[in-house]
């Protein structure tokens, strides 16, 4: 469904990406390893069209991304959600309106469109319970792991086909860390595509169907997560053992 | 008593054109950080496309001034278009010194097309005042004149709507997202060009009300009204702090009123030199203004 196919990115002078190919079927849960400036958020950034590439193609169902010239908007449109590293909330808006902000591409014009909305609402509080809790409440007064939360809730009021989430562990207490891995793994379940970029890695090949490693700017390995979790360089440059 | 309130009512007119104004620089500072120092001149044309609607079309005041904002909101927005978001990826200064050519081509187009004197405003409403003493005796004295009354009722209702847009519509939402971060706004497939374009178009749609009303009160337009009038709007923005909406009319009442006392108890030459002391002052002591907040380092 998704297609990386060689791609290259610098920012300016400074070559973040050189040579980085992946692969994310419809169905699976793909993850993207690698250590702190691999090139990991870059490779996210390149897919949703915020930074542009100098090489390669990405193919998007069937589509050159490059027709959308870089538009992010437009991406996001055709079902490709990317939740950021960092959260990336608005804090100065409350939960409502940042779910609001999520659903913002969302067609309104038929009642079905506005019950398909409803129901979204319902999933992710389902999901998340907390964040139900927390409705009027300014994002910044979040704390990590629930704007970590609201993060995901708010792609996933885009109704995505492809979920892309950048480290959602970061900064975020283990327990949390846990209620997470569930949530992605049920979002998963109820079929949606996720590409997941993780520094921590022995929770993302818990869940993950297939993984990438990534080493400054070249993905170097790839495989089962089985198989990746039992490799002995992986396990003892990211799984420390 | 009365001195002081009689002082009071003309600062509130005067405070609603500068709330017009500064809300304009505050809303495209909150979501570009550009200093549009065009926008003075864009609160002029307004006043220039008013007397056009009201002289040369014959327009009664409530459809010119419909017109006069969309048109010059529309003008606005062909700024944008062309002078500033070519220019959106490039260093902070770069639209700053574009901005400032921008105001002075403005200023210098309209001194050749409507010629350097002032021209008379038409007076849409007959001249008309109300002595407050006739119905409260302890404000004896105090003259509220009708186009004080209009001003201020036409600017708050104005500044109603405009909350409305900002925190009740999509487009509005959408803004204050903008204003809060870009990239974040961008994965929400937010059309950054069109609300960015949105955001001047009603920025300034206010100044041009401004300016209608500017010369409705004194009955006169000139080229360099944008200079002075602008440099007093942005002043009030940064008061009040700048990229904070409610911040722009806070601001610009404070800014008013003390220029409206400072003139009745002192001296009407140091008039003009109270924004400039208050954008020091504020500068030094509390550049983030009275609403606003120290700007976080991003990590
Ligand atoms: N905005 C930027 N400007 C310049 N260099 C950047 C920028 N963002 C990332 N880089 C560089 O690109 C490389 C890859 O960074 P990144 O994609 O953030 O890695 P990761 O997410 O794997 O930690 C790093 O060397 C980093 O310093
Ligand atoms: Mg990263």
């Amino acid at each position: 469904m998704l297609k990386v196919n060689s791609i290259g990115v610098s920012y300016g002078a400074v070559r973040a990406l050189f040579d980085v190919s992946l692969e994310v079927k419809r169905g699976e849960i793909v993850t993207l390893l690698g250590s702190n400036g691999a090139g990991k958020t870059t490779t996210l950034r390149a897919i949703s069209g915020l930074v542009p590439t100098n090489k390669g193609q990405i193919h998007w169902k069937d589509q050159d991304l490059a027709i959308f010239n870089g538009q992010a908007h437009r991406i996001v449109q055709s079902g490709l959600s990317h939740s950021p590293e960092g959260r990336r909330i608005f804090s100065g808006l409350s939960v409502k309106e940042n779910l609001e902000m999520g659903a913002y591409i969302r067609s309104r014009k038929t009642t079905q469109d506005k019950l398909a909305i409803e129901e979204d609402y319902e999933k992710v509080f389902t999901l998340f319970p907390r964040l139900k809790e927390r409705l009027p409440q300014l994002g910044g007064t979040l704390s990590g792991g629930e704007q970590q939360m609201l993060a995901i809730a708010r792609a996933l009021m885009q109704r995505p086909e492809l979920l892309m989430l950048d480290e959602p562990s970061l900064g975020i207490a283990p327990l949390l860390v846990e209620a997470i891995f569930k949530a992605l793994v049920e979002i998963n379940k109820q079929g949606v595509t996720i590409l997941l970029v993780e520094q921590n890695a022995a929770a993302a090949l818990s869940i993950a169907h297939r993984a990438y490693v990534l080493e400054t700017g070249h993905t170097t390995l790839t495989g089962s997560a089985a198989e990746l979790a039992n490799n002995p360089k992986i396990r003892e440059a990211y799984l420390g053992a | 008593m009365s001195e002081f309130v009689q002082y009071l009512v003309n600062g509130f007119a005067q405070g609603s054109i500068y709330a017009l104004i500064a809300l304009g620089y505050t809303m495209v500072y909150g979501i570009l950080k550009l200093i549009n120092f065009a926008h003075g001149e864009i609160y002029m044309i307004g006043g220039y496309c008013g007397i056009f609607l009201l002289s040369t079309l014959g327009l009664p005041f409530w459809a010119a001034l419909m017109l006069a904002m969309p048109i010059v909101g529309i003008f606005a927005v062909l700024i944008e278009r062309f002078a500033y978001r070519p220019l959106r990826g490039a260093p902070r200064i770069a639209p700053l010194i574009t901005a400032i050519g921008v105001s002075i081509v403005l200023l210098e187009l309209t001194r050749l097309v409507a010629g350097a004197q002032p021209r008379p405003f038409p007076q849409p409403f007959e001249d008309m005042s109300y002595e407050l003493g006739n119905w409260i005796p302890a404000l004896d004295g105090v003259i509220i004149q009708r186009n004080q009354i209009m001003v201020f009722i036409i600017a708050i209702v104005l500044m109603v709507l405009l909350n409305a847009i900002v925190m009740k519509t999509k487009i509005g939402r959408a803004m204050r997202a903008l204003s809060m971060d870009f990239d974040a706004s961008r994965l929400m497939g937010v059309p950054i060009d069109r609300v960015i374009a949105f955001t001047f178009f009603i920025g300034a749609s206010l100044a041009g009300a401004g300016g209608m009303l500017v010369g409705m009160y004194y009955n006169q337009v000139e080229p360099y009204m944008g200079q002075l009038a602008g440099l007093k709007a942005f002043t009030a923005a940064v008061l009040g702090g700048i990229g904070v909406i409610p911040g722009a009319v806070i601001g610009a009442f404070i800014l008013s009123i003390s220029e409206a006392l400072v003139v009745g108890y002192s001296e009407s030459s140091y008039r003009d030199a109270i924004a400039f002391a208050i954008l020091i002052v504020v500068l030094m002591f509390r550049p983030w203004g009275i609403l606003g907040r120290p700007e976080r380092v991003k990590v």
